[in-house]
């Protein structure tokens, strides 16, 4: 999970060193952020205790995630217009991979064991309590856009992610890149933010 | 929605910082499909 996160960490880093300002990230809101804030209130409550140890919750609990993508890709496309502002379609391609295959498997994205043993040693799928992820199965649909990249050893927290999460990931990085970095440069690279 | 978006405009400095960084966090973490919580 950090590792999704340290694009963004080297995005600010890189930008302060080219003499870039925050102040355009704070005075520029993010479109739709109460929706955004609500889908991943939603996502935190119904995959940690109580919750997700709950009958009804791994029933429909899948489906309410994909819900939960739904809402952040429409924030996601509503901020890349008017524009096109390319980092936010990015970003939105990214979690438009994430809910295909969500979708195409049952409400859960498939991750390969053998990428769960680089990481972890182990699988640590628990088939008793609401999970987002589930074992790859031969009849696993989109494979290759499921949980197969296992992250570095030396990423803090490593995980294994899929190429929408990686998508996702560098979006959102280059959206802070733009927004951060001196305007004639961000002009002369074609970064529309 | 644009009520809550236009108050993003009024509201104190480090309440946006606030709200931006949770904002990122959400969009980052709650878009990914990576295990939760590991």
């Amino acid at each position: 999970m950090l590792g999704l996160l340290a694009p963004t960490f080297v995005a600010v880093i890189a930008a302060l060193c080219l003499k870039g300002s925050p102040r355009t990230l704070f005075t520029t809101r993010v479109r739709w952020w109460p929706a955004v804030l609500v889908a991943f209130a939603v996502e935190l409550v119904l995959y940690n205790p109580p919750v997700n140890g709950q009958a009804w919750a791994i029933q429909v609990g899948p489906w309410i995630w994909l819900g939960t993508k739904m809402a952040l890709l429409a924030a996601l496309l509503r901020n890349a217009w008017p524009g096109p502002r390319w980092p936010w379609l990015v970003a939105a391609v990214g979690v438009a991979l994430n809910a295909l295959v969500i979708a195409l498997n049952d409400g859960h994205m498939p991750q390969a064991a053998e990428a769960a043993i680089a990481v972890w040693g182990a699988s640590h799928i628990d088939p008793t309590r609401l999970q987002n992820v589930a074992p790859m199965r031969p009849d696993t649909v989109l494979p290759w856009l499921a949980d197969i990249l296992p992250q570095p050893a030396w990423i803090p927290r490593p995980n294994v992610v899929s190429v929408g999460d990686l998508f996702l990931a560098a979006g959102v990085a280059g959206w802070v890149f733009g927004a951060m970095a001196p305007k004639p440069l961000v002009q002369r690279a074609g970064i529309l933010t | 929605m644009r009520l809550f978006e236009n108050w993003w405009e009024r509201a104190p400095l480090y309440v946006r910082i606030g709200l931006f960084v949770a904002s990122l966090v959400a969009i980052i973490v709650g878009g990914g499909a990576d295990a939760y919580w590991e």
